[in-house]
């Protein structure tokens, strides 16, 4: 028997191993990948093949991200635009989930409402982004304003389809009971949706961080869509392509930041 | 003398309007619920059975007629309705909950009592995924006994459970109907289940639903009675070929 054990053991014990070696793999030749493609992008740029003017050079992004850095002005542009994103994907989402519960309530109000957040929701929020900022202000309320205006509609529609998609028996388990509406959205609907509201938040936190980059495309003074756009009008590729690395690396904390929350509300 | 119902129909009817027009569900319908009695409803799917529970229960108003009901209901649903994220004690609370009740004493030693008297203490700290079907209606049944209603309404309340769970449970809620000495009325297609559970059975004819015949359950069996007992009593098969007969008479005159 113990002999049996041992064995199945080891067995286990490679298996394992076998798994880790795999994922250390992977994780190894993703690098290497990455390492490539700057290593091609730089010897391209330096033996003459590309012209650095149009696309600049990994060193050359390098050189300047150090320059942003060691003034600092680099996190300010960061943080600006983290800020943004985070007030708007607060706004939208909570605003976006309070309309959502009214229509819940309100059958009727919802018939009323449901062709004008049909075309809203066809119509692309980006080419709303003008008239916001001139109602919003030129500065950061109206970035703000587009990040919400373009995460909103979204956050009504799937939230009151999810609300929607309860159970109808439930509902009708808890009227057996005399409960009122409040306690049917506050008993049944909300926490049966828990799941689908944190997909929801998942999905608006890049809404909103495209909202931002629209805005500030379009106004702003600081922010990384600012730098992005600025480089481009004074022919800059090397900020321009500084500011979309940074946004990418941006954008996957927030989503790695997400999935921890998710992870961990979904284990409490 | 006769006891005073506690729940009766007296000629009731009830239409629907739709796009077409009238739409006529039930058609004279008099039943009535005795004190500690067990009714059946037995009709064919779709003949308005939901309609006559959605009146009894109050969320609809018959057209015609008058409903007569002393004391509160309780609602058995075909499936359990246990909510995931509640564990059984949680769930079993939740008509507490709602009528705000849930730290009164009595109704807590109530659902103590039920829980443990139903084998079902030791889990009440899991989660409904973790339980069998079985242990699940039971609960089910516990949520609803713990606001303490007059009348059970049992909507076929084992129709969602594969056929073996579907024995069991269906004695654990006749006995539990039994010893807490409730009133139940019983809403089903299931003939057997019927004969086996019900002192009085109301035949249903289909849709605009009608009263066919009425009969009253005898069976020579061991006391108590139970549901299995009732499909092993001499007479079951008699009962059964007789009301099978007035439903195919039914469908028939279709």
């Amino acid at each position: 028997m113990q002999m049996i054990t041992d064995t199945q053991d080891q067995a286990h014990a490679a298996w394992l191993l076998a798994h880790k070696r795999e994922k250390q793999k992977i994780r190894g030749l993703q690098l290497l990948l990455l390492a490539g493609l700057l290593f091609c992008w730089e010897a391209a740029a330096r033996l003459g093949w590309i012209d650095t003017f149009l696309f600049s050079s990994p060193s050359a992004v390098a050189q300047i991200f150090w320059i942003y850095f060691s003034n600092g002005t680099i996190w300010m542009h960061i943080g600006i635009t983290m800020w943004e994103t985070f007030v708007g994907f607060c706004i939208g989402t909570v605003c976006g989930i309070a309309i959502a519960m009214v229509l819940w309530w309100s059958p009727f109000l919802s018939r009323i409402v449901d062709p004008f957040l049909v075309v809203l929701n066809a119509l692309p929020k980006t080419a709303l982004a003008p008239i916001v900022i001139v109602w919003f202000g030129a500065g950061i309320s109206g970035i703000i304003a587009v990040a919400v205006s373009i995460s909103v509609i979204v956050t009504i529609i799937s939230a009151y389809t999810d609300f929607r998609s309860v159970d109808e028996d439930k509902v009708r388990m808890l009227q057996s009971f005399g409960a009122t509406k409040g306690q049917i959205l506050y008993k049944l609907i909300l926490p049966a949706n828990r799941d689908n509201m944190l997909s929801l938040a998942k999905i608006n936190m890049g809404l909103c961080l495209i909202g931002v980059i629209v805005g500030e495309f379009l106004v702003s003074r600081a922010g990384i869509g600012y730098l992005i756009v600025y480089g481009s009008q004074v022919f800059r590729l090397d900020l321009v392509m500084m500011g979309v690395v940074i946004l990418a690396i941006c954008a996957w904390l927030m989503n790695s930041l997400i999935n921890f929350l998710e992870h961990h509300i979904k284990n409490s | 003398m006769k006891e005073e119902p506690l729940l009766s129909l007296d000629h009731v009817s009830m239409h629907f309007f739709n796009q077409d027009g009238v739409l006529p569900v039930l058609d004279d319908i008099s039943v009535q619920l005795q004190q500690g009695e067990i009714s059946a409803m037995l009709g064919p799917s779709g003949c308005g059975k939901s309609t006559i529970l959605n009146i009894l229960s109050g969320l609809l108003k018959p057209t015609g007629g008058t409903i007569e009901r002393k004391g509160s209901i309780g609602y058995m649903f075909q499936r359990d309705h246990l909510l995931d994220w509640r564990t059984i004690y949680e769930n079993v609370l939740l008509g507490l909950e709602i009528q705000k009740q849930k730290k009164s004493e009595r109704h807590l030693q109530k659902v103590e009592r039920l829980l443990r008297t139903y084998d079902l203490w030791e889990f009440r700290n899991r989660y409904p995924r973790e339980l069998s079907g079985g242990m699940r209606q039971r609960a089910a049944l516990i949520r609803t006994l713990a606001v303490d209603p007059d009348i059970l309404l049992l909507d076929e309340p084992f129709s969602a459970l594969d056929s073996q769970t579907r024995l069991m449970v269906s004695e654990d809620i006749y006995a539990i109907i039994r010893q807490e000495q409730k009133s139940a009325l019983l809403v089903t297609h299931d003939i057997s289940e019927a004969i086996s559970f019900a002192d009085t059975i109301y035949i249903l004819s289909h849709r605009p639903a009608r009263l066919r015949t009425v009969y009253q359950v005898q069976l020579t069996t061991q006391a108590p009675r139970t549901p299995l007992k009732s499909r092993n009593a001499p007479e079951f098969q008699q009962y059964f070929n007789a009301i099978w007969e007035e439903m195919m008479q039914d469908a028939d005159d279709n």
